[in-house]
């Protein structure tokens, strides 16, 4: 592990300067000492860093391009070996450069404690081998321990707000947005701020919304504010211009005089008509349109959508320490569904125990929403995610209180039901299969499940080991 | 019943006179002060009517002239009618703009006007071309101390001084506008009608004396530049003349004493003229029993006394005022409105002395009907030329009957009020402000 070695070798800091030859010269005052940078070793790209051998424990990056600037400690947060590596500006650059970098680099006595400091909690990792993302991200936040993990604007984004730490660190085409929900869940980050609570469409999930006053009748936007005047002698309503004569104000319908506001006439609470279907109403309806996909929702039927700030939590400490999600303390997530590891290894636990006494029962069942891609087609992605998670929590409602459940992806699960045989594990598979009733929809959608199960004495192999078994019952449920 | 024959016979025989054509005997005999007096005024009045209705062009009140306006409501204890008063000023058809200024007397003892006030800021000055500014006076200082306060704080060219309980046409702003576009025109007494007229007789009443004294003869005396009075529920004015003046000076009846003001400058600028504006009508409550109707002219009338011979005595002159206003109000201040009233108790008292009762009835009749025949006739010129309102205005025609009566006790209360101002300083203790700001003047 590369960390482990930077963090026992007591060298004096090994640091890197990224210079942007294009970009003027720096003017911070904190990165004047860096000027002249003494043992610092200069490089133009980032590939030449990852390519030599050298390891370093910080990298300045020299440039006043925030764009640039972006650009380098993306590259360098996704890499394997120096994603976690402090890397500090010469400058402030606005907030997203700040959410990436471990902000402007400090005088050289203060650099070098910081690279001490942040050595000796590498030290204190406990994992070798490799990570994948999630480890890196748990790994980066624990070496940080004041570090949050900020959204910023991004006027470009469908969802408006970014997490471009999370965008850095995660497996190409996943998205930031959704990954911090899934942390979230998995109890592993938790909010420390509200930064923001936008509305979403409920089609396509963009934050981009256009809020219109339309027609009450016909629902156009081509609608206008009026004064309009309703006469006391005859009940007449009309636009004011329609009142206006020469002399004065004077009833088109009945001819009457309008000399008094509250006596002869008064304004109408109606104030605004359509051009289009000529109707006139007193307040327009407002309608969100959405930029993106153009759909119309009632305001009423928006998704709220609540951005946070997030932190580690004790238990994402402990995982980031051990090296791995799967020995994350955190048994079970928000939903009740067990945390893998657990699952399996009380999977392994039975198929061991079933192996030297026969009589141990249990049955294996994995259940998986077979149109997911349907319903967000049909539906809108927010409404079918809605509706898959419902399910989710029904789901155990209907299972025993002993029964285990463990949720792979987010419309996979697996149960584990311990004394169970063939036959309760049909019964158990009916009873989930009445479940996707509740959930359809006008137009006759519903929620449709494959299930796949096993029950002890149906398994020929019980050396197949916990994770193949699960693989194999997922492979059935396709 | 022999007073009555008596009576009956009496007035039978001055009406076959009238017929036999011995007009001169009649009038010296019953009514001298009828020929000598008030005919010749009504004669005026109703003649300068007429010519207003031939020279007035009714349509012509589009014109560019549109200067800002600034409206001074005097507010006290109106609560939520000064609502009426300022939707009707901000609903105004006025292109220019309206800076309605309400200043509150005694803000502190009238908390719920002020409220009303203050929920009314969002509703005027979401209008582009309206603006509303509410000025609180902590301490109550009376009518005259609002007024200056709204002159000091007032930017528009064109001043009004309307009261809180007054509303207004449509077109009332336009058409006093209009007037102000003749560069010689110093002031503009607006039209009032009664807003609650057709409450009771005596509102019924009012509303046909405000139709034939104030619509009416302000149209007629206007076209003579001798308007008697720019009433202070709706008074227009331009502002440069009011600072000319110093503003509106301590004690009753300001409106009056503005008024007489301003007819000063008249012999030294004999272009200067005070307009009436019949098509800028405001509608304001009257006394709707009998006894307030009283009150409220023991006040009036009183002031008259007050105003006149306290004190602007010294200012009736002809090198002041121009002798066409100096006579109008020798002759219908001094004369008709403070002097006949005494004429009348004293040949009352007179004929009921020398005359057998029956006899005096008789003339009382005829009297009577000769007032009659007047306010007939000068209602059906009112109506017929001036009326803006001629379906309401035609329901009030059977008040007629009842008028003669109502001028005869409003003439003998004048009496009254006069001697009630000379001797008992009434004009020292008024409602229209606190007793330690009226004290303060020097009359």
């Amino acid at each position: 592990m590369e960390q482990r070695s930077a963090a026992t070798d007591c060298r004096i800091p090994a640091i890197a300067r990224l210079r942007d030859r294009l970009a003027g010269p720096a003017n911070s005052s904190a990165s004047a000492w860096y000027q002249n940078p003494g043992d610092a070793v200069s490089f133009d790209r980032v590939r030449e860093i990852l390519d030599q051998s050298q390891d370093f424990d910080a990298i300045v990056i020299d440039t006043n391009n925030p764009d640039q600037a972006v650009e380098w400690l993306r590259e360098l947060r996704a890499h394997s070996q120096f994603g976690h590596r402090l890397l500090f500006l010469t400058q402030d650059l606005g907030t997203e450069v700040a959410a990436l970098a471990d902000g402007v680099a400090p005088p050289p006595t203060r650099m070098r404690t910081d690279v001490e400091v942040w050595r000796s909690r590498c030290a204190s990792l406990m994992h070798d081998g490799y990570l994948d993302e999630e480890e890196r991200l748990l790994a980066f936040l624990y070496l940080r321990p004041d570090f949050q993990v900020h959204p910023v604007v991004d006027t470009r984004d469908q969802g408006y707000y970014r997490y471009p730490l999370l965008d850095a660190f995660s497996p190409s085409g996943h998205d930031g947005l959704a990954w911090s929900d899934g942390l979230r869940r998995a109890r592993l980050l938790e909010p420390v701020k509200l930064v923001d609570r936008l509305r979403q469409c409920s089609s396509c999930t963009s934050s981009h919304l256009n809020y219109v006053d339309i027609c009450t009748e016909c629902k156009s936007i081509d609608i206008g504010e009026n004064i309009f005047l309703h006469c006391y002698t005859c009940g007449n309503v009309a636009p004011q211009e329609q009142f206006v004569g020469r002399a004065g104000l004077c009833c088109a319908r009945c001819d009457a005089k309008l000399k008094h506001i509250g006596v002869d006439y008064d304004r109408a609470l109606e104030s605004f008509s359509c051009n289009e279907c000529s109707a006139r109403f007193i307040e327009p309806t407002v309608e969100a349109h959405c930029l993106h996909c153009r759909a119309s929702s009632p305001t009423t039927e928006l998704p709220e959508r609540r951005v946070h700030a997030f932190r580690l939590t004790d238990e994402g400490r402990l995982a980031a320490r051990s090296g791995s999600r799967r020995q994350s303390p955190a048994t079970h997530d928000t939903q009740l569904n067990l945390n893998s590891a657990y699952f399996e290894q009380t999977l392994t636990w039975l198929l061991q125990l079933r192996q030297r006494h026969n009589e141990v029962q249990f049955g294996v069942l994995a259940v998986r929403v077979t149109n997911a891609a349907a319903l967000i087609k049909s539906l809108s992605h927010v409404r079918a995610q809605q509706l898959i998670d419902s399910f989710g929590r029904r789901l155990h409602e209907v299972i025993r209180a002993t029964d285990l459940v463990m949720r792979a992806t987010e419309g996979e699960w697996f149960i584990l039901s311990p004394q169970t045989d063939r036959d309760g594990l049909t019964a158990l598979r009916r009873l989930l299969e009445s479940l996707t009733v509740a959930t359809e929809q006008a137009d006759g959608q519903r929620l449709e499940i494959g299930c796949a199960d096993v029950a002890a004495e149906e398994l020929k192999d019980l050396a197949i080991g916990a994770r193949v078994l699960l693989a194999e019952l997922q492979g059935r449920t396709v | 019943m022999e007073i009555l024959d008596s009576a009956w016979f009496t007035l039978q025989g001055l009406v076959a006179d009238v017929f036999s054509a011995d007009w001169a005997g009649i009038v010296l005999k019953f009514f001298p002060f009828v020929v000598l007096f008030e005919l010749p005024v009504q004669a005026i009045v109703m003649l300068g009517a007429w010519r207003y209705h031939m020279t007035h062009d009714r349509e012509a009140v589009h014109t560019p002239y549109a200067p800002t306006v600034s409206c001074i409501i005097l507010c006290y204890a109106e609560g939520k009618d000064v609502i009426q008063t300022v939707r009707s000023l901000t609903e105004q058809l006025y292109t220019g703009h309206i800076e309605l200024l309400a200043i509150l007397d005694g803000s502190q003892q009238n908390v719920e006007t002020y409220e009303v006030l203050k929920s009314l800021l969002p509703y005027v000055n979401a209008r582009s071309n309206r603006k509303l500014i509410v000025a609180p006076k902590t301490q109550r200082g009376g009518r005259v101390s609002s007024l200056n306060q709204g002159l000091a704080i007032a930017s528009g060219e064109i001043v009004l001084a309307l009261d809180g309980d007054t509303s207004f046409d449509n077109d009332m702003v336009r058409a006093v506008a209009v007037r102000f576009a003749d560069p010689n025109v110093a002031a503009v007494s607006g039209n009032l009608r009664v807003r609650n007229a057709k409450k009771s007789l005596t509102t019924r009443l009012q509303a046909l004396e405000y139709m034939l004294s104030i619509h009416l003869s302000r149209t007629g005396l206007a076209q003579f530049n001798v308007i008697n009075n720019v009433s202070g529920a709706f008074g227009c004015f331009r502002r440069a003349m009011l600072q000319k003046l110093g503003g509106w000076d301590s004690g009753t009846a300001e409106d009056l004493d503005l008024t007489l003001r301003i007819k000063k400058y008249f012999a030294r600028h004999p272009s200067l003229r005070i307009e009436f504006a019949p098509d800028a009508v405001g509608h304001t409550d009257a006394p709707d029993t009998l006894w307030g109707f009283l009150m409220q002219r023991l006040r009036w009338d009183g002031d008259l006394y007050y105003l006149y011979v306290r004190k602007h005595w010294q200012g009736f002159r002809p090198d002041l005022m121009g002798w066409p206003n100096f006579i109008a109000l020798v002759w219908s201040g001094l004369c008709l409105q403070l002097f006949l009233p005494f004429m009348v108790i004293v040949y009352m008292t007179y004929m009921l002395f020398a005359y057998p009762f029956g006899y005096v009835l008789g003339v009382m009749g005829f009297v009577y009907l000769f007032y009659l025949l007047l306010t007939a006739v000068m209602y059906i010129e009112y109506w017929w030329l001036l009326s803006e309102r001629r379906r309401f205005d035609l329901t009030f025609a059977w008040v007629i009957l009842f008028f003669p009566g109502f001028t005869f006790v409003t003439r003998v209360w004048c009496a009254v009020a006069t001697l009630t101002e000379i001797f008992m300083k009434q004009h020292l203790d008024s409602s229209m402000a606190p007793w330690w700001v009226l004290k303060k003047t020097k009359f």
